[in-house]
């Protein structure tokens, strides 16, 4: 009986040594950049991994997959997370359709520190503070170690494991001088004759831009709670607004650099801005931590990064420039654009909305060129997608009073946060609508940023919200509430 | 030379280690601003540290207080050597050696007494094994850099730094201190007396509740001063008057003060975020320092730390902490009261006179030496440079009459210090400041 016991015993043991082994074993072959690769759904990603500094490394060791992707094997979150990560890989490669995930929205920052966990990082970087470091990587890396809990190493070191290209940071000096230098050909503005369109051109630049003739006119404007369009709207309102002028596109990079360029200010010094109307002097733009741009070109495509308050002193600049009044839209004046009397995206096709603006199913994770793009009935293009877009308003969850109607509203006269409407390319087919609506997150998109103060310039962490210009138009006399 | 792993690291990492210590008691938890717990390591506080192979130090900055911490440290066990000397001046070279011959029976070799502004270069390439820097603060960040990365540990006096950018290049180098295994000990000797520490204890365990404010206050006479004399340079009669130049010590608010401001943020278990302040100079001769600021400081959860501190000789003394919580208070040195004033638990020292075995001078150097021997890394860079820190965010609120906080003195580009050294004319902004302007 005893023997029998031992026995059993004897064989329960070997056999949990030899499952023992066999897990291990496992984990090895599962473990390896082959495997990994054999049926990687990802099909650029052993491409991509190769041109990266993570293979090429200039240590004796190279990343492998694992290193970067799950947890580092000491860590209890290892199996749990390999187990994680394999079924969801297994699943994919045979029930998904690969062609139509969209990879470029996975290796955006918010989603890409999913896959690389933090630890992993610190693994083998666990000395953040080599004699080698640069001054600048010296505060950065300070800056990490006081904000732990809110940073991942990726913040800053994006594209660091897959692709040839850093998003390492340069000084706007660079920024600006990237692109070629166009001669300056514009000596004035443009003269504007009569409420009909027109073409911007601003001095000492070579920049233009359509100006479309928005007539005036009412609509109603519905505010929904958290923008949940199935409930019950907290206030509808009708909004009279009276004519202005509207940029036919967000505005482009090119006509953001005249500003900068003009403006441009080397080295750290705080800006100062003056509040004053009658401004003669705007300092200029600090330069930004990290490339705005994205590394997705320049050009036409929609300047981003900046802050509100940077969007707010360009129209100043603008207007001191033209001799005009360019500002940022209201709220209405945006929704009032977007819509254009009957342009409602609730009956577009799914065609049709693709042809209409950039959004998360055509838009590759960034940015396009609005040209191509189809206009809406006032001649507007890309108002629901591309960028989200910056309106002059504060933001409040209901911004009206129980008023019947209102003349030319410009939104709570007090706030923390300013309205933006719009979709961008990260906006999925639901919250494309003219009555989609959201706020700043002021300190959330300043996250990464190092500097102190913080840039007024530079959003480190916003990349989807851009700007579009309204320019006033006086020749008809505004009417007021008892007119009406 | 121990390379350990980065202590702090390490010991986060293995979570049965935290459990097990704070079962044995050995490490406070206190609830820190960024959602992160910080842990408080307690020196072991030996009467002795143990012995070893013979660690040579050096010594840099040969003035009153530096002479000191050298005894301090050969008192600290067997087997220390003091090898090399550096100061900007012979006479203090001179004059420490000739202390040492008295009290320890030897003196430094010529041929290791080095002079001049470069001469902490000297010490560390002499073959020391650890170094003491006890120059006037605003030297403190050059030399600490330089010992890292020669890899000597090292004892340093308080405060660490006159400016923002000091503060940061301290900070620095204490996270690569940390990286290289080096022990670091700082002269904020409470942090290295058993009262202090056992009501630091009862306080970390929630004796007092939740802090609800703290006031510290260091009104004491004045110091000293030197005028200047003819055959001295510029540069010389600050620096042998240091103690009243804002530039070299920061001014009294840190230079002194920091003993308070490191107690109070040491037992708050974070640093505050903001500070308005206000202070004024009435009856210093030399310098361009104030003698008194009255702050209030503000941490992060409301929080209000009054801190207050003058340098005039007939008036009010008074050198002592309070900390008010939730449940009752302490004097932060020994005791905890109720809210009726009464003792609700007080420090036993076991003796008449209320004395502790060890001074705490010689305490701290035990410690250091413990850490070093024993391959238990120390590091209290962070925790004095938070502390300057937070001192120098008291001087600017109280020099401009604005509120100041910490996010703006952790980016400030303020320096105080000349570009170059040079024993000439120094250019420095010499004005007493004047807040509103």
């Amino acid at each position: 009986m005893r023997l029998k016991v031992k026995i059993i015993g004897l064989i329960a043991m070997l056999g949990l040594f030899a499952l023992y082994r066999s897990i291990e074993k496992l984990d090895i072959y599962t473990s390896t950049d082959s495997y990994c690769i054999s049926c990687h759904v990802h099909t650029s990603a052993d491409h991509s991994w190769e041109l990266s500094s993570h293979y090429s490394t200039n240590s004796i060791k190279r990343t492998a997959c694992v290193d970067c992707h799950l947890p580092p094997k000491e860590s209890i979150d290892y199996w749990p997370q390999k187990i994680k990560a394999g079924t969801r890989d297994l699943y994919s490669y045979y029930f998904k359709d690969r062609a139509k995930i969209n990879w470029a929205e996975k290796s955006e920052i918010e989603n890409a520190v999913r896959f690389a966990p933090k630890e992993s990082c610190m693994n083998c970087h666990e000395n953040l503070f080599p004699f080698d470091l640069s001054k600048k990587g010296e505060k950065a890396h300070l800056y990490y170690r006081r904000n732990e809990a809110d940073l991942h190493c990726i913040n800053c070191h994006k594209g660091v494991g897959h692709g040839d290209s850093k998003t390492m940071y340069e000084p706007n000096t660079l920024f600006l001088k990237r692109q070629e230098n166009i001669e300056p050909i514009h000596t004035r503005s443009a003269k504007v004759e009569g409420f009909k369109n027109y073409i911007e051109t601003i001095p000492g630049s070579s920049v233009s831009f359509d100006m479309i003739a928005i007539p005036s006119g009412e609509f109603e404007m519905s505010i929904y709670p958290n923008n949940k369009f199935k409930h019950a709207p907290l206030v509808r309102k009708k909004i009279y607004l009276s004519s202005f002028f509207m940029a036919k596109v967000e505005l482009t990079w090119d006509a953001y650099r005249a500003f900068l360029t003009d403006v441009e200010s080397e080295g750290r010094e705080q800006a100062q801005v003056n509040d004053s109307i009658e401004i003669d002097v705007i300092s200029g733009a600090t330069p930004p931590w990290g490339d705005p741009a994205q590394g997705w070109g320049m050009g036409h495509r929609p300047a981003i990064s900046m802050t509100w308050q940077a969007a707010n002193i360009y129209c100043r600049w603008l207007s001191k420039k033209t001799g005009k009044t360019y500002r940022l839209p209201t709220e209405a004046e945006w929704e009032y654009a977007c819509r254009a009397n009957s342009d409602l995206q609730d009956n577009w096709t799914d065609e049709e909305i693709a042809n209409r603006i950039i959004f998360r199913d055509n838009s590759k994770g960034k940015t396009h060129l609005p040209e191509g793009m189809k206009a809406n009935a006032f001649g507007l293009v890309n108002m629901l997608g591309n960028v989200k877009e910056f309106c002059s308003d504060w933001y409040a969850d209901n911004p009206f009073e129980n008023d019947s109607f209102v003349v030319n509203p410009e939104g709570p006269e007090t706030g923390t946060e300013r309205v933006i409407k719009g979709g961008s390319y990260r906006s999925g087919k639901e919250d494309v609508r003219a009555d989609y609506r959201e706020s700043t997150q002021h300190d959330k998109w300043l996250r990464t940023d190092p500097q102190m103060p913080k840039s007024i310039w530079w959003y480190s962490d916003c990349r989807d919200v851009g700007f579009r210009l309204v320019c006033e138009w006086d020749g008809d006399s505004k009417k007021t509430i008892n007119e009406y | 030379m121990n390379i350990a792993k980065n202590a702090r690291r390490e010991f986060l990492k293995n979570a049965s280690t935290i459990g097990m210590f704070c079962a044995l008691g050995a490490t406070g938890l206190i609830q820190c601003e960024s959602k992160k717990e910080r842990f408080y390591t307690y020196p072991p506080l030996l009467n002795q540290a143990p012995d070893g192979p013979v660690l040579r130090a050096g010594l840099i900055g040969c003035g009153y207080r530096g002479t000191g911490a050298v005894l301090n440290f050969l008192n600290a066990g067997p087997n220390l050597e003091i090898t090399a000397l550096a100061d900007v001046f012979i006479d203090k070279i001179e004059l420490c050696n000739k202390i040492l011959k008295e009290k320890k029976g030897f003196e430094v070799p010529q041929e290791y007494c080095f002079v001049g502004f470069d001469a902490f270069e000297k010490v560390l390439d002499s073959g020391v094994d650890v170094v003491i820097l006890a120059t006037p603060p605003n030297f403190r960040p050059e030399h600490l850099a330089a010992c890292v990365k020669a890899r000597k540990h090292v004892f340093m006096e308080k405060p660490i730094a006159v400016d923002p950018v000091g503060v940061r290049s301290v900070m620095i180098s204490g996270e690569r201190a940390d990286a290289l295994g080096l022990s670091i000990v700082t002269g904020t000797i409470k942090r290295h007396q058993k009262d202090y520490i056992e009501t630091f204890r009862q306080v970390a365990k929630g004796e007092i509740g939740d802090v609800v404010s703290a006031n510290s206050y260091y009104n004491v006479g004045k110091l000293w001063h030197k005028k200047p004399k003819s055959e001295w340079t510029e540069m010389e009669a600050m620096i042998r008057d240091w103690v009243n130049w804002c530039w070299l010590s920061g001014d009294h608010i840190v230079e002194q003060n920091v003993h308070n401001l490191d107690t109070v943020n040491w037992f708050v278990g974070k640093h505050p975020v903001k500070a308005v302040g206000f202070g004024a100079r009435h009856r210093r001769l030399t310098g361009n320092q104030y003698d008194m600021f009255s702050v209030d400081f503000l941490y992060d959860n409301d929080v209000h730390y009054h801190s207050m501190c003058r340098q005039i000789n007939g008036c009010e003394n008074n050198v002592s902490d309070q900390i008010r919580g939730t449940q009752g208070y302490t004097n932060c040195k020994n005791t905890i009261y109720n809210h009726d004033s009464s003792i609700k638990w007080a420090f036993d020292y076991g003796n008449k006179d209320q004395m502790l075995p060890i001074s705490p001078y010689d305490q701290e150097h035990i410690d250091w030496v413990t850490a070093i021997r024993t391959g238990q890394p120390v590091n209290e860079t962070q925790a004095i440079a938070e502390s300057t820190m937070t001192g120098i965010m008291g001087r600017i609120s109280a020099y401009t009459g604005k509120e100041t906080t910490w996010e703006e003195m952790m980016n400030s580009d303020i320096y105080l210090s000349p570009k170059h050294y040079s024993f000439g004319k120094v250019d420095v902004d010499k004005s007493v400041p004047v807040p509103g302007l």
